[in-house]
């Protein structure tokens, strides 16, 4: 498990990349990610291409940077999400609450 | 804390605190003076072994805190004492430190393989001795902390689990018609099962899936099966306790924290289910023997705890079964367990347990054995949590509805008293136009006769009298619709949309319902008034033909008769006139 942190060039969004398993062990790493930026300010992107794997605590780990996210809450995509993971977000209905690439 | 202050102590000065007992095993009693001497100065009490035997048993009964020993010795060497001293369960963690003359590799790497925690050859560096004995010593503290912080998690965990047990779980019913199977991935499951029946005799069952597992997950289940039980036995329908659930888990909950859940209201009727799938693998219908899977309920909505912007109304379904129709609920636990390959159980072999269950076998049964057969011991890393509940019988409260087994008096029509005015309480309710389509009025009234006259012990009957009696004026009244539907093929879901549809544009038309009840010395009695604005219906059709229960029309007004002293139809059948009496007891 690894988390990465990428701001884009204007600094309105926040790329976060984790890579291999996305569960409980991330959490420390994941919040360090987003906290530093005040809450409202950015637009979020959660890029799962390295995610092998994603859990319920993961789960829960997204609902709290979409708080944390521009537009009260809510403006957070997942994008690059791979088969096994896409099917744990679909199974959620997370698409309600996310913009996911690959889901309408 | 005051469990970690040896390492307080060990920044102390040396020759004030005693760090506890050394044992020194050597056979030449010169190295052990030398030892004994350096340990004594950092603060240790020092106890000395010849040989490996001794150290064995000086192990034994002196327990030692830190042990220092040399390789070759008589009787024993140092490798076999070690082996030993490791291997005793009643050693938690004492560190051992090999000291030896030998410098040969593979001979040093041995004394890791055996279990030591560290080496130092002769002829060693009394620097360097100190440096490595304080090394192990914090490698103890260690030790001791993690065991401690076990030791307490464990214990909040078993007493969580005693709560959870009291609270949670006690009050489920029909346990012994449900079949469950529940393995938590830690001492506690991060899922839930409930079940209660509604006043009316339906049978809600809910298992729930909170975000990870263990004790954290458990905390939300305490709030939601109070919640369940509560809004269940007021008699509230299945969209209005989810909807009571969400609410209040999104209160309460961290934002990271939400609940998956799989709910079914079992008709008492056996006839159809409303089912709601929030965020749980696919609830999964099953026919009487060909163990074919009949239907689904994929989920339809976001789990509960995140988010007011759920639409219940939508996302509960009404689904038709049979008697003898097997309903089976699981966690994603189930087709989530890892085998050794660290490859999942899948739903290609969730099912494929289903369709080779053996005969006289259940389900769950033939599903648990394929788990394990398949996970071959691995490691669970998910709670597993199944249900099966069978649409038969054995599911449902027993109701006496039959008239010559009612155990409440009945009493004539020209008894009843409630006109003398003495103790008489009357209260109603009408609703009128859209009112109809979003009020439920009987957990209103159930409340009201609940607070006045008390009858907890007839809440359920009543509760069933009301909801038949509103039904009908609502329904056959009102809506205009024939419970004759019902009969044809696809008739209950036919039936429903068209109620649906109706209950949607209806803009006027009205249902009063009026209670006048008394008490008398030995009991009481209560009149129940029902009027619609409908044109009444042929209610001398359903009168008679009490013998055919299987009819999927007019049950209605068969337990009504059961259950009342009377049942008056005033012409032209817009207006019902119950009357149910009770004896103290």
């Amino acid at each position: 498990m690894n988390v990465k942190v990428i701001e884009s060039e204007d600094g309105s969004e926040v790329t976060i990349q984790v890579s291999g398993r996305f569960d409980f062990s991330c959490y420390q790493q994941f919040v360090d990610g987003y906290q530093d930026y005040l809450k409202g300010e950015k637009r979020f992107v959660v890029d799962l291409n390295e995610t092998e794997y994603m859990d319920s605590s993961a789960m829960g780990m997204l609902l709290r940077l979409r708080d944390h996210s521009a537009r009260d809450g809510g403006d957070v995509a997942l994008i690059n999400a791979n088969e096994s993971v896409l099917e744990i977000l679909k199974i959620a209905n997370f698409n309600r609450l996310f913009a996911i690439a690959g889901m309408d | 804390m005051t469990t970690f202050s040896t390492s307080i102590k060990s920044k102390m000065p040396a020759s004030t605190v005693t760090k506890g007992k050394a044992l020194v095993a050597d056979d030449k009693r010169s190295n052990r003076m030398i030892l004994s001497a350096i340990l004594k100065q950092i603060g240790y009490e020092v106890i000395q072994a010849e040989n490996g035997v001794e150290a064995v048993e000086l192990f034994q009964t002196e327990k030692p805190d830190i042990i220092l020993i040399d390789i070759i010795m008589p009787v024993m060497d140092g490798y076999n004492a070690v082996k030993q001293i490791k291997s005793d369960p009643a050693n938690s963690f004492t560190p051992v430190l090999f000291l030896t003359g030998m410098t040969d590799e593979q001979d040093l790497a041995k004394c890791i393989e055996v279990g030591g925690d560290d080496f130092l050859t002769k002829p060693f560096n009394r620097t360097l001795l100190t440096a490595k004995i304080h090394a192990l010593e914090r490698i103890s503290i260690l030790h001791k902390q993690v065991n401690v912080l076990y030791a307490r998690t464990q214990q909040d965990q078993e007493m969580a689990k005693e709560v959870f047990a009291g609270a949670v779980i006690t009050d489920n019913v029909a346990l012994n018609a449900i079949q469950t199977l529940s393995q938590p991935a830690e001492l506690f499951s991060g899922d839930v099962l409930l079940s209660a029946y509604s006043p009316s005799g339906d049978l809600n069952v809910m298992m729930g899936d909170f975000t990870g597992h263990g004790l954290a997950a458990a905390l939300g289940a305490m709030p939601a099966s109070e919640v369940f039980r509560a809004m269940t036995s007021k008699g509230y329908s299945t969209q209005q306790i989810l909807a009571g659930i969400n609410s209040k888990l999104l209160n309460i909950l961290p934002t990271s924290m939400f609940l998956a859940i799989q709910f079914i209201t079992l008709s008492k009727y056996l006839d159809y289910v409303s089912v709601c799938n929030c965020g749980m693998p696919d609830i999964l219908f099953l026919g009487t023997d060909d163990h074919i899977i009949k239907h689904r309920a994929p989920s339809s909505e976001i789990p509960l705890g995140i988010s007011t912007d759920i639409d219940f109304n939508e996302c509960v379904k009404l689904v038709k079964i049979d008697l003898g129709d097997t309903i089976l609920l699981a966690s994603d636990g189930v087709t989530e367990a890892l085998n050794n390959n660290k490859e999942p159980f899948t739903n290609k072999r969730l099912e494929s347990a289903i369709s080779e269950r053996q005969a006289g076998k259940s389900t769950i049964d033939s599903i648990s054995n394929a788990l394990q057969v398949f996970c071959g011991g691995a490691s669970q890393a998910d709670d597993i949590s199944l249900a099966e509940i069978p649409c038969t019988p054995e599911v449902l409260q027993a109701i006496k509805c039959d008239t010559t087994d009612n155990q409440y008096e009945t009493k004539s029509v020209t008894d009843f008293n409630c006109s003398s005015n003495i103790n008489r309480v009357d209260f109603n309710i009408s609703l009128y136009g859209r009112r109809l389509s979003d009020t439920d009025p009987i957990p209103i009234l159930i409340n009201h006769i609940h607070e006045i006259e008390g009858l907890a012990e007839h809440r359920r009957l009543l509760f069933t009298i009301l909801t038949e009696l509103y039904t009908n004026s609502l329904d056959n009244g009102v809506l205009g619709l024939h419970s004759d539907i019902k009969n044809e093929m696809d008739g209950f879901s036919n039936y429903f949309t068209a109620r649906e549809k109706r209950l949607e544009q209806l803009t006027d038309g009205y249902v009063t319902i009026a209670i006048s009840s008394c008490t008398t010395p030995n009991g009481g009695e209560m009149i129940i008034t029902v009027k619609d604005s409908g044109s009444g219906f042929n209610y001398s059709d359903y009168k008679c033909d009490k013998s055919d229960y299987s009819k999927l029309s007019g049950r209605g007004i068969q337990l009504l008769t059961g259950l009342c002293s009377s049942i008056t139809y005033i012409e032209p059948g817009n207006h019902v006139e119950a009357i149910y009496s009770w004896c103290d007891s």
